[in-house]
């Protein structure tokens, strides 16, 4: 056998069998790596090298960036101000609390970009309110957790920063404005969904916000969303980039929750750069990993296989993404959001360049898939966090998810075969 | 005996403290950066090298940390299916995988510090094996953690931090 | 690193005394159908005919597997055997290729190849081996000059523009002799800060403002040829060791008959690029009169000099 296969066959055999054992999955990346190089004969400190390399990018310091400054606006109680916003705005119609939910996390989300700390933070606000005011908890864990997914795709989101990485330097602005439209249907088609189960269950509305707090809500509310406006207009009006947005964001929501909130307290500034450090660690592990990996990956060709595998099934772009998205899907089941984007981009990507697909479309469809597996077992950290904070069991918190589970896989469709949607923003906006 | 344990947590807690506070740098060269750019139209040229410096140090620190404190997970669906005692087996056979990745950053990790040894950085002409000792400290650590782990001494330092994100 | 295959041959090739088979990588970060892609895959063609296919070479182009400084990295290394880079980051491991990067010290096209084909051009290639490395041969890549958002005529227009430049003390330097703001910035933002105006322009060749599309938005391009700084195919130390005199012999050579291709294709792209660019509008200015541009970087070239003087003499004798 020619020594490429071998070296194929020895790199996804470890891979494979390393996952099953549990082992951590930058390091089972690490060591399917080493052993694969040392059978090729190649000099053993390429794979540290590559992994260096894989951190040696300005824009990934955008990640660590908006992290914190989700980080140091939880601690200044930024959810609570939010989730007033979102309930003077659509509390009103019937099943209200639920739309609340939906456009308290599509804000927060586009704060944060990290669906858990979403749950975590909307969700903690939530679920207890929606509670007290007789919405069943696996409904209330339901609806929180999908509206959570939205937060991956809307920006500023480090997710997209990955993917960008990852596809070797696609415009982090022509993604981010790509994920605004693709956000906004999400956010429509929970919406539906959740009103359609609350006439059937019989909801009522939220209970009118009195007229003298409007204002107030209403200033906090724009306040807390603030940074991420610094973020996004510093971005896509080309001021700074990703980067030094996030650093300034950092600053200004440190002035917001410590100086003008005083929410925050200055002792907890260490528990807060340990909380991101940790975040961080997890991801810059991965990515430092998939360097490697991919690396590997394209000294044996597999990346250009993989495509031509792709095309001899079909040379039907709407099959192959067919094929993409349930292989997606299926990935996301066991798979976290971060390895997903970092080991399946450089496979999958040639694949659909290869029929013409814009990389900033393609980008949005994987970010969608990837979020959607946040929500599906034996791995989905949102759906546990979320179960975990509206006690309900597993099971009871998936069966609640599926109406909204479908709805995304709508959105999915829509977003995956209707390419105008993603990127009529970004051509219109970014040349 | 413990003597040593008070040593080791106080190199532990330096190094976690510098690589926080090299995230506090990060962010202070990168708003310096945007400032001198806006106001005064200028931007020392190392600042971008300077940035990447820190940015891989810091990475590789909390690449560390997070070993030390069990972040780096895996997915154990299927390991659920066997005994316990398959189970504490499998504990030590990943706490051995730590250890030897660790030595591997030591060992392959120096090796290419050295060889980089004669070239430098393009802006400020420090040498670039400057970036790529970060391999056998951070190696060290992980070393260190991984063998704790081995002998079932829990390496945990923040148990008081509930999961934020 | 050569494939098992490869090792095992040549362990083979002791006993029956054949010669030993290889497959070799090479690494390029341009785009497939580039002039230096196009070089590369002529040199590995060359060798393939030369060795009757003994010796494989399988170019990978943009950049799979990394870049520049990535790749150079490996091949220092031995993870992989063959790059083509810009001489420029080559300066990190042996500095007298710095003197290749000042400003005017070129006068023509001709003016460069008399010098890169001397002596000294194979002395620099050969001062690689410290760094594990060896150079082959040289490749085009043209000459870099100025564009603009704002008119562009001659040297003192460019004075209080904002002007991106590479990060190095050099660029620096040489932006504040001509009276321009040097701002340093990565590549791939050049293009939104021409937009939205952080920067006025910058420089490059010609294939490259067009590539790049930055000509969208910088429409004064003004031809002051100020570097020409070629490109080089480079192997990798181990790999060099490796190969039998014979082979050592086949591989040089393929590599200087591969530049005539690299050369004449980089012609034709930068023929091709400057119809395109006027045509889009972009207007050219030739510089009737370079002395102006010198005088203003006089002292600074002349400060920089002192440290490569022979490479300095060397350029001097070359001169047409
Ligand atoms: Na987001
Ligand atoms: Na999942």
């Amino acid at each position: 056998m020619e020594s490429n296969t071998i070296g194929i066959i020895i790199l996804l055999s470890s891979f494979v069998l390393l996952i099953l054992l549990r082992f951590p999955i930058a390091l089972t990346l690490i060591a399917s790596s080493l052993m694969t190089v040392i059978y090729l004969g190649i000099p053993l400190p390429v794979v540290g090298q590559q992994m260096i390399q894989g951190m040696n990018s300005f824009s990934l310091l955008a990640i660590p960036f908006f992290i914190l400054t989700g980080q140091i606006m939880s601690e200044g109680g930024l959810a609570t101000r939010i989730v007033n916003l979102a309930s003077l705005m659509v509390g009103r119609v019937r099943g209200g609390l639920a739309m609340v939910n939906s456009v308290a996390a599509l804000f927060f989300g586009n704060i944060s970009g990290s669906a858990v700390a979403d749950v975590s933070s909307v969700g903690s606000v939530m679920i207890p309110m929606m509670k007290k005011k007789g919405y069943e908890a696996d409904y209330a864990v339901g609806v929180t957790i999908a509206s959570a997914i939205q937060g991956v795709v809307v920006p500023p989101s480090h997710n997209l920063v990955l993917y960008s990485l990852a596809a070797g330097g696609v415009s982090i602005a022509s993604l981010f404005m790509a994920g605004i439209v693709p956000g906004f249907i999400m956010l429509i088609s929970l919406m539906i969904t959740g009103y359609i189960i609350a006439r059937k269950r019989g909801y009522q509305k939220a209970d009118p916000v009195p007229k003298s707090e409007r204002t107030g809500i209403l200033f906090h509310g724009l306040l807390s969303l603030s940074p991420a406006v610094i973020i996004l207009g510093g971005i896509l009006s080309g001021w700074f980039t990703a980067t030094e947005s996030g650093a300034l964001a950092c600053l200004y929501s440190f002035i917001l929750a410590f100086v003008v909130y005083r929410e925050a307290k200055f002792s907890n500034i260490w528990k807060i750069l340990t909380r991101t450090m940790r975040t961080v660690s997890m991801v810059f592990f991965l990515i430092a990993a998939s360097a490697s990996f991919g690396w590997i990956l394209a000294y044996l060709k597999i990346p250009s296989m993989v495509t031509n595998l792709f095309l001899s099934v079909s040379d039907n772009p709407i099959i192959i993404l067919l094929i993409i998205n349930i292989l997606l899907l299926l990935l996301g089941a066991p798979m976290d959001m971060a390895p997903m984007i970092l080991i399946m981009t450089p496979i999958l990507l040639p694949v659909v360049t290869s029929f013409g697909m814009d990389p900033v479309h393609f980008g949005i469809v994987l970010i969608l898939n990837a979020g959607i597996g946040l929500l599906t077992p034996p791995v989905g950290t949102v759906l546990f966090v979320g179960c975990a904070i509206g006690k309900v069991s597993i099971q009871q918190g998936t069966k609640a998810m599926m109406p909204f589970f479908y709805a995304l896989l709508v959105v999915l469709l829509i977003i995956t075969y209707i390419p105008e949607v993603v990127l009529w923003l970004p051509n219109m906006l970014v040349k | 005996m413990n003597g040593i344990k008070k040593v080791g947590l106080v190199i532990d807690t330096i190094f976690e403290k510098f690589t926080l506070l090299s995230l506090l740098a990060l962010i202070f060269v990168v708003t310096t950066q945007v400032f001198t750019r806006k106001l005064f139209n200028f931007v020392f040229f190392w600042s971008e090298e300077v940035t990447l410096l820190l940015l891989a140090w810091f990475a590789f620190m909390a690449i560390a940390v997070g070993f030390r404190e069990y972040i780096h997970l895996g997915i154990d669906s299927f390991t659920n299916l066997f005994p316990k005692s398959f189970n504490k087996v499998l504990d030590k056979i990943i706490s051995a995988s730590v250890f030897a990745f660790g030595l591997y950053l030591v060992i392959q990790g120096w090796d290419f510090t050295v060889l980089m040894m004669d070239s430098t950085l393009p802006a400020t002409k420090w040498p670039s094996s400057i970036t790529y000792a970060v391999m056998p400290v951070t190696g060290v650590m992980i070393c260190v953690y991984s063998l704790l782990q081995f002998f079932n001494i829990n390496t945990t330092r923040h148990n008081d931090i509930e999961e934020g994100m | 690193a050569c494939g098992k295959e490869a090792t095992t041959s040549t362990k083979d090739g002791g006993t029956k005394a054949e010669e030993p088979k290889y497959t070799f990588r090479l690494a390029d970060n341009q785009p497939p159908d580039y002039p230096t892609v196009i070089g590369d895959k002529k040199f590995a063609e060359l060798v393939d005919e030369r060795t009757k296919g003994r010796i494989k070479i399988e170019v990978f182009p943009s950049a799979q597997l990394g870049d520049e400084k990535s790749v150079l990295e490996q091949v220092q290394l031995g993870a992989i055997e063959f790059t083509r880079i810009n001489s420029s980051p080559l300066a990190e491991f042996n500095d007298q290729f710095t003197a290749l990067g000042l400003p005017y010290v070129f006068e023509s096209e001709e003016h460069l190849w008399n010098f890169l084909n001397g002596e000294m051009g194979t002395k620099l290639l050969d001062g690689l081996e410290q760094s594990k490395m060896k150079g082959l041969a040289y490749y085009d890549s043209g000459s870099r000059s100025f564009y603009s958002t704002k008119p562009l005529k001659g040297v003192k227009d460019l004075k209080g523009q904002k002007i991106r430049v590479q990060q190095s003390k050099i660029n620096i330097d040489f932006m504040e002799a001509l009276g321009a703001s040097a701002t340093p910035m990565p590549y791939g933002e050049v293009f939104s800060a021409l937009q939205t105006g952080i920067i006025d322009g910058a420089e490059n060749n010609i294939p490259s403002l067009d590539s790049s599309n930055h000509y969208q938005e910088a429409k004064n391009f003004i031809l002051d040829h100020h570097q020409r700084i070629p490109e080089v195919l480079l192997i990798s130390k181990a790999a060099w060791d490796k190969l039998s005199e014979k082979d050592q012999k086949i591989v040089k050579q393929a590599a200087l008959d591969s530049v005539q291709a690299q050369r004449e294709e980089w012609d034709k792209w930068e023929e091709r690029s400057t119809k395109k660019l006027k045509e889009a509008g972009v207007t050219f200015t030739e510089v009737d009169d370079i002395t102006p541009w010198k005088d203003a970087v006089k002292s600074m070239v002349d400060k920089y000099s002192k440290d490569y003087k022979e490479v300095m003499d060397a350029i001097e004798k070359a001169r047409p």
